[in-house]
């Protein structure tokens, strides 16, 4: 077996995927003791990935397994992943209090390892099951998050609309299998990667069903409108360690997975998606922020607001990839860059409330929240923070997401067929934003303006506190210097642009195992037009 | 026509009729055979009075359940309580389409199968269509609207369902040793010799799956050790309590076919179906009629000798309790299959004519750990089931009996 | 042919005797007959091991083996799996839907026999119609306490349901008869279990082991969930 080229690429995912039965056989052992050595099993586990995925570098695609392409865009997904992984690693550090922690921890890694996956499929099973790996974990997790009948209703009502929502992404998937006669999304030939899902804007009737029933199936998992009424209830269910993750890896699996999936069609849509794309965004944005105004309890507030950001970063999803561009004007790179911060502003929100306990129970409404400035102010701190960047104001990197995001819909080319729909989606966004402004004001006034109503305990220990200080840090870091992410997310989105796509020939799962043909591989630095603009150069 | 009957299929035809025929009446004679050994083993005679020595008793009961009157109670459903019977019955006997009966036929020009059918898959089709056969007990208790049939039903797949993977896994040990799902080839790969004497029967490689799969096999025809969905004592019945006349007659000759299907299975699997060493009729060289036939009455033979130990078991040893039952398949069978099956992968890396003492010294290996295991396990194997609440201690009757 | 007296009163054993089980038997011998046939009907063609579906269809389009028999079996089958499938939506009580559905998930497996997807037929057996039992097992639990509790769902939720769907039918008919499916040059060659097996080892290797993983995630998360009620 040719370790070199099927194994060692792969180190990232099998590190987690090892240590995750780790965790896993650790777990047996029931005993206080051994339970302790838990997180910080998860932990080494997570940061030797992360080493992992250092000491490889970017992948140039030449390698890995069939039913793999291994690519920039899997570079980014393995950083941020296993980046926010940490965190989350971190903030579930106490989690649960039974003895129940190695499962607890193991569900944690395979879930992250579903992330990975997800960017690297090459396979519509593969990018199936890959999803599959991120959502079943998070059943799990709520289920065991708390010993509590909300959170056995939360985890079995995620369970049965997950299915649901596996059951049609299964189906389009097959419509799409049938339209392209191949389950691969791209085959490599003669030094080119040519995608297989190919169909063009006037794709036939089969593909496009297949496309909307893959976009339904991925919309739940990223709670897009019709399908993001469980959001609030199962956010409220979970523990707040577990529901800082559900806002971040299932919506960063979906998304990566409907960008592989639109990428593969090479972002030719049939117009019909992109109405529907719009009106959903749109939908979204406004849904989640009204309805968030209406909340009371925190994590319910936070849950419309994961729904709301969806709606932001299908903003991003709409205006697609430009070839080579930044995330200032690349729609793609843009939501890539705010799904990371995202991910780490969301966490670190969550953070706070798994941190301190508040009449002999987690924290949960906002009177719960009142006066945490006064007995912790560092953590208070941290929570502004953190919710200052949900928000979108300047001096955190939630502003620049929201900048990104808005600035690629503005700066499309005019000749763009659907620009002025999207400005008008991008100025949607923008008035959303102000009315969820009220909102988080709510959460950070109750922290700072009231006094207590009830004496907030600090639980969790130190672990928690760490990675409440690391969602929260970087916010602030990331708005002084953005240019390390924004590049990779610029880099990530390389490989789904059609013209500066790598070149590179590796093996694939349609030609026979043994005829491993290589080429040099090299990113083909050639000057591409810009969709829809095509005299117009870009900028390399 | 003559053309026709000697074609393959011409000749799976005729002996689809004829393993039909021959199975319904060796099913009805089964019933026979097991009410003699149950006299043997009991010390008294058994049937003997229709005919010389009660051989026509057989006989006598199919008539007897043929006329009987077949009752439907009003509280069942009736469309599922008729199903239930059909569905065991078919399940019987369509496992026998794959067995090899007797290698293959010289007929004129043409060198036939003696069996029905062929496919690829062979071993899945039997494991598929057994999969289905609990329906019939399941639908059985459901639909007569019966404390005791339901709670027949809901053992029988519980049951089913646990010794289902003991089972399939002794079967994946056979397929990695063999290669191949079909089982003329299982058959034709065990007709080989160890140094030209010692036949390559897979019993001989694989001692342990081979007992394992015995007492699956038991457990999936429900017969003794595992009879519980019917329980006479506890359930009176189990799943056909409601059940009279021929569809009665229908579930108890699917038991019969059942083991008539299993024994041949095991037969087939671990002890070289149609062959007997150093006999050169039963060799797969010989295709002349009387060859085959030879072969066929060596599987009949095996065949036989399973049904037997069977019927031994059933009058010799209690039956176990549920709880009993499932601890066996779940913290007995499985973790010994699955070291089995892990013996198998390195035997498969050996290689089949290198592995005998491999899989002698595996198979050791793992009895050994079973029986250190089994010793140094602190589970009571008679008495009160664990976990169970204390019984409150006060007096034994409550003083007004209840009528 | 089961003419039964449909008398359910007063709650004692109603009997019919009309004795005609001679009859029943000879019907039902010849069901195993036929059954017992299906597959010789699929292999008797392949002697050899060599000859699969590709020589059984015949590559240049001729007439396939079977005949006139196979379309009218690939009816009947698809016609069963139809009507199987809207008696699980038809069908009040949870063990009759249950029912159904082991009939409709048989039926695809004689489909996929009828293919000559020997394979996935028997995997289909093994998995979907052995599966259904535990669905069933489900229904029988959560029915125990009245054996024929039926399910009366809300007059508007029928509606809705039925309106979804109708307009999924329809969609998908559409799609059926406009899209153009990529034609497949000759015959798709039959595969054999072997071809399958290799397959799984190497091209397809990554789907296999992530879906093991996968397997092995739900079996842990199912025992705990089962676990929790303590």
């Amino acid at each position: 077996m040719n370790v070199e080229a099927y194994l060692v690429p792969l180190a990232p995912e099998l590190i987690l995927l090892i240590g995750a039965c780790l965790a896993l056989i650790v777990g047996v052992i029931k005993t206080p003791r051994q339970m302790q050595w838990v997180s910080p099993l998860a932990l080494v586990v997570v940061l030797a990935a992360l080493l992992a995925t250092w000491r490889l570098g970017v992948p140039d695609g030449s390698q890995g397994p069939p039913g793999l392409w291994l690519t920039s865009l899997t570079f980014y997904t393995r950083c941020i992943a296993l980046g926010v992984g940490l965190l989350i690693v971190l903030v579930n550090w106490h989690q649960p209090v039974a003895e129940e922690r190695g499962e607890y921890m193991a569900m944690i890694l395979f879930s992250l390892l579903g992330v990975l996956l997800t960017a690297s499929a090459n396979d519509l099973l593969v990018l199936f099951f890959a999803i599959e790996l991120v959502s079943v974990p998070t059943y799990v997790l709520i289920a065991l998050s708390r010993e509590d009948s909300r959170a056995s209703e939360a985890a079995v009502k995620y369970f049965f609309l997950g299915a649901m929502s596996a059951a049609i992404l299964a189906y389009g998937l097959s419509f799409l299998y049938g339209a392209a006669g191949t389950t691969t999304l791209y085959a490599f030939d003669e030094g080119a990667a040519v995608s297989k899902l190919a169909f063009g804007a006037q794709m036939g009737s089969h593909a496009l069903i297949g496309l909307l029933l893959v976009f339904v199936g991925l919309a739940f998992k990223v709670a897009a409108v019709p399908l993001h009424v469980y959001a609030a209830d199962v956010y409220e269910g979970a523990a707040s360690p577990v529901t800082g993750l559900l806002g971040f890896v299932p919506k960063f699996a979906g998304f990566v997975a409907l960008v592989k999936i639109f990428g593969a069609c090479n972002w030719e849509l049939p117009n019909t998606v992109y109405w529907m794309l719009w009106v959903v965004a749109a939908a979204t944005m406004t849904a989640g922020n009204v309805l968030a105004l209406l909340q009371k309890n925190v994590k319910r507030i936070l849950a419309y607001s994961s729904i709301a950001h969806t709606g932001y970063m299908l903003i991003g999803l709409l205006v697609g990839p430009v070839a080579g561009q930044g995330p200032m004007r690349d729609g793609v790179a843009a939501l890539f860059f705010y799904v990371a911060v995202y991910g780490a502003m969301n966490l670190g929100a969550f953070a706070l409330f798994a941190a301190f306990r508040t009449g002999g129970r987690p924290m949960e409404t906002l009177d719960d929240l009142a006066g945490i400035a006064a007995r912790a102010p560092l953590s208070a701190l941290a929570l502004a923070i953190c919710v200052f960047s949900l928000m979108g104001l300047p001096p955190t990197a939630g502003f620049l997401g929201k900048l990104y995001i808005f600035s690629s819909a503005f700066s499309l080319d005019e000749s763009h067929a659907f620009c002025g729909p999207l400005i008008v989606l991008a100025v949607i966004g923008v008035v959303n934003s102000a009315i969820g402004a009220a909102y988080y004001l709510r959460i950070v006034a109750a922290a700072y303006m009231r006094g207590e109503v009830d004496e907030s305990i600090p639980t969790g220990g130190r672990p928690v506190r760490w990675g409440l200080a690391l969602c929260s840090i970087p916010m602030i870091v990331l708005f002084a210097w953005p240019g390390g992410l924004a590049n990779q997310a610029r880099n990530a989105t390389i490989v789904l642009h059609d013209s500066i796509r790598p070149v590179h020939a590796r093996l694939t799962t349609t030609t026979d195992a043994t005829e491993h043909q290589q080429q040099p591989a090299a990113f083909r630095p050639h000057q591409a037009p810009r969709r829809g603009a095509p005299g117009k150069p870009a900028a390399p | 026509m003559v053309e026709f009957l000697t074609s393959q299929l011409g000749v799976s035809i005729i002996l689809a009729l004829v393993v039909i025929g021959v199975m319904l009446g060796s099913v009805a004679y089964c019933i026979f055979f097991e009410r003699k050994i149950a006299g043997w083993v009991q010390d008294r005679f058994g049937p003997n009075r229709v005919g010389y020595r009660g051989i026509l008793q057989s006989i006598a009961d199919g008539g007897k359940l043929l006329l009987k009157e077949d009752v439907i109670p009003g509280h069942v459903d009736t469309p599922l309580f008729i199903l239930a019977p059909a569905i065991i019955f078919l399940v019987a006997f369509v496992g026998f389409a794959a067995i090899p009966w007797g290698g293959q036929l010289q007929l004129g020009e043409n060198l036939v199968d003696i069996q029905v059918a062929k496919p690829d898959i062979g071993l899945l089709y039997i494991l598929g269509v057994a999969s289905i056969g609990v329906y019939g007990v399941v639908l059985g208790g459901w639909s007569s609207n019966n404390k005791y049939s339901f709670y027949g039903g809901i053992r029988a797949a519980a049951q089913m369902l646990s010794y289902e993977i003991p089972l399939g896994l002794c079967i994946l040990v056979v397929v990695l040793t063999m290669g191949t799902l079909r089982l003329e080839s299982i058959t034709l790969q065990q007709t080989e010799y160890w140094g030209g004497i010692l036949p390559m029967w897979n019993v001989i490689l694989h001692p342990l799956a081979f007992l394992v799969f015995l007492i699956t096999a038991l457990a999936e025809s429900n017969r003794m050790p595992f009879d519980l969905p019917e329980a006479e004592q506890e359930l009176v019945g189990g799943y056909h309590t409601e059940y009279s006349g021929l569809k009665f007659g229908m579930f108890l000759l699917a038991e019969y076919a059942h083991m008539i299907t299993a024994s041949g299975f095991i037969a087939v699997l671990f002890l070289g179906g149609w062959h007997f060493p150093w006999i050169a009729w039963t060799q797969p060289e010989a295709t002349a009629w009387y060859a085959v036939i030879a072969k066929m009455l060596v599987l009949a033979g095996k065949i036989t000798f399973f049904i037997f130990l069977m019927m031994w078991l059933r009058w010799t040893l209690p039956r176990l309790r549920f709880d009993q039952l499932l601890r066996l398949a779940w913290k007995g069978l499985i973790p010994i299959t699955l070291g089995l099956f892990t013996l198998a992968v390195i035997l498969v890396y050996v290689g089949r004519q290198q592995s005998l003492p491999w899989a002698l010294l595996g198979n050791a290996v793992v009895l050994a750990i079973v029986l250190a295991a089994a010793g140094l396990s602190q589970v009571e194997v008679t008495g009160r089931q664990a976990n169970l609440p204390s019984i409150r201690p006060g007096p034994v009757s409550t003083g007004t009996a209840r009528t | 042919m089961f003419a039964r007296a449909k008398a359910r009163g007063s709650g004692g054993l109603s009997a019919q005797a009309k004795a005609c089980g001679s009859f029943r038997i000879a019907i039902l011998l010849v069901l195993t007959g036929m059954v017992l046939l299906a597959p010789t009907g699929s292999v008797a063609w392949a002697t050899d091991d060599a000859v699969t579906a590709e020589q059984q269809i015949g590559v240049t389009g001729a007439a396939p083996p079977g005949g006139l028999l196979e379309p009218i079996l690939f009816y009947a089958v698809a016609m069963t799996t139809v009507i199987a499938a809207l008696g699980v939506c038809i069908a009040k009580n949870i063990v009759r839907m249950a029912v159904w559905l082991f009939i409709a998930l048989g039926s695809v497996a004689m489909l996929y026999f009828l293919l000559a997807a020997d394979f996935l037929g028997a995997i289909q057996l093994i998995v979907y119609v052995g599966g259904t039992l535990i669905l069933l097992i489900f229904g029988v639990m959560l029915t125990s306490k009245s054996p024929w509790v039926r399910f009366e769902p809300p007059k508007l939720e029928l509606i809705g349901a039925a309106v979804v769907c109708g307009a999924l039918l329809v969609a998908l008919c559409v799609v059926l008869y406009s899209a153009v499916w990529p034609e497949t040059e000759g015959v798709v060659p039959g595969v054999s279990v072997a071809d399958l097996g290799r397959r799984l080892l190497t091209t397809y290797l990554v789907p296999f082991e992530v879906a093991g993983v996968l397997l092995m995630i739900v079996m842990v998360g199912a025992a705990h969930l089962a676990r929790q009620e303590k």
